[in-house]
């Protein structure tokens, strides 16, 4: 019954009413207006820095944009043309899933949780790193084939502890917001790659690939980072209504 | 599809040395793919278009970080579906495809009759209706191994999940289909 199921439907492609438009003379026209890019090498290694963003940031305006912005939270910032427009995913390692009162008491730092909302679905402790998840429903639309509709990662970001590198996608658009008080950064529809590097200096590249809006600021030493594809406003508003939970 | 021909390394070769000719033939080889990966997200032909022009523009600035030793089509393929989905995000509207106007049997062989090609047509019609009623991830991952027949991999690449996820939303996929699908379409007939 598959085979017929899945023949019934390579029919069915041959019958969709596809676009067959030649993109060549307008795909051709805007090139000529934008010459090629040269290959560009990769700027990654290890540093002292407790955060560093690795970013792909075409404009010169942008690039000084962030770090100003990722200044003023202690981030160092380095610029790589080398990111992938597709990562490698696999399952969401977030670590243990506990309850958020076990979460408080084996993390170092208050936890904060939304008022805005319910609680979130799941808590989950790595090392030093919580994640609390909020799955999709109606409200929250689901971040790209995740299954989650809002991640909330927080962790005391230190020196030769976790560093925290991410590498945005061309599409990627940066602004400074306020977000409970201090300077943060909202990053608008972000293809990217979460990597974590441990104390030796290893690379661990989380193993998911998110392309929602990120919302990332520090407080008291704890560096939060929220992705959902909510706009912005909702993610700043429901950040304004953390309050210490568990 | 794994590797290219090697006519491809060379056009890829040339147009990030700024040859806007090999992009362009580039372009014309990967069209049909990339307007049908946009058409099936946005699920209108304008706005596929533009899509997929977008695609192709962005592709080309980002050349010089495709890696030379992978396939170029699901590269580009997941460019058009970032672009694509980003603009159905903003517009916010179901996609949904549409049959051609049947008056080409694809089948070789002697023309079928007038009543059977108004019955493939309808049955087309029911198929793709349930098609357009799955979840999007299970939309996503049947339009692109049966619509479009893209492999496994290629499809993962394009919507950046494992393989192992589109094996299984591919099974769920088509049990999800079924369930839509009126009793007597699983029939004997077809």
């Amino acid at each position: 019954m598959t085979d017929r199921l899945t023949t019934r439907l390579a029919d069915l492609g041959r019958h969709i009413d596809w676009p067959t438009s030649d993109l060549r003379g307008p795909v051709q026209a805007r090139l000529v207006a934008r010459p090629a890019p040269a290959r560009k090498p990769i700027a990654l290694g290890a540093t002292a820095a407790a955060v560093v963003l690795v970013a792909a940031i075409m404009t010169p305006l942008g690039r000084e944009a962030i770090a100003e912005v990722l200044g003023v939270v202690g981030i160092e910032v380095r610029w790589s043309a080398e990111v992938p427009a597709v990562v490698p995913s696999g399952t969401l390692d977030l670590g243990r899933e506990v309850s958020l009162g076990d979460a408080a008491s084996s993390i170092d730092f208050p936890i904060l949780v939304p008022r805005a909302t319910s609680l979130p679905d799941g808590v989950f402790v790595h090392d030093r790193r919580v994640t609390t998840v909020w799955y999709p429903d109606e409200e929250l639309p689901e971040v790209g084939d995740t299954g989650v509709g809002l991640l909330h990662v927080q962790f005391r970001a230190s020196i030769d502890q976790d560093l925290l590198s991410k590498r945005l996608g061309p599409d990627s658009e940066y602004s400074a917001v306020t977000v409970r008080g201090v300077t943060g950064f909202w990053i608008d529809d972000a293809p990217h790659v979460v990597v974590f590097v441990d104390g030796e200096g290893n690379e661990r590249e989380e193993t998911i690939r998110l392309a929602g809006n990120v919302l990332l600021w520090e407080e008291d030493g704890v560096t939060h980072r929220i992705e959902s594809v909510l706009e912005r406003d909702r993610v700043l508003a429901l950040a304004a209504s953390m309050r210490t939970g568990g | 599809m794994e590797g290219r021909p090697l006519d491809e390394c060379e056009l890829i070769e040339r147009a990030i040395k700024g040859d806007v000719a090999a992009y362009t033939e580039l372009v014309r080889i990967h069209q049909h793919a990339a307007l049908r990966v946009a058409m099936l997200v946005v699920g209108d032909p304008t706005e596929a278009e533009d899509v997929a022009q977008e695609a192709f523009v962005k592709a080309h600035r980002n050349l010089g970080r495709f890696s030379a030793d992978r396939p170029f089509r699901p590269w580009l393929l997941a460019i058009v579906r970032n672009e694509a989905r980003n603009r159905r995000r903003r517009t916010a509207r179901q996609a949904r495809l549409s049959l051609r106007v049947a008056n080409d049997p694809v089948s070789g062989g002697a023309a079928p009759s007038p009543e059977a090609v108004l019955l493939a047509d309808e049955r087309r019609r029911t198929l793709l209706d349930a098609v357009d009623r799955l979840p999007d991830r299970y939309r996503m991952v049947v339009g692109c191994r049966f619509l479009l027949e893209l492999s496994e991999a290629e499809t993962a690449e394009v919507l950046g999940v494992p393989t192992g996820t589109v094996k299984s939303r591919t099974a769920r996929g088509l049990d999800r289909l079924r369930d839509l699908l009126p009793a007597d379409e699983l029939g004997e007939a077809g």
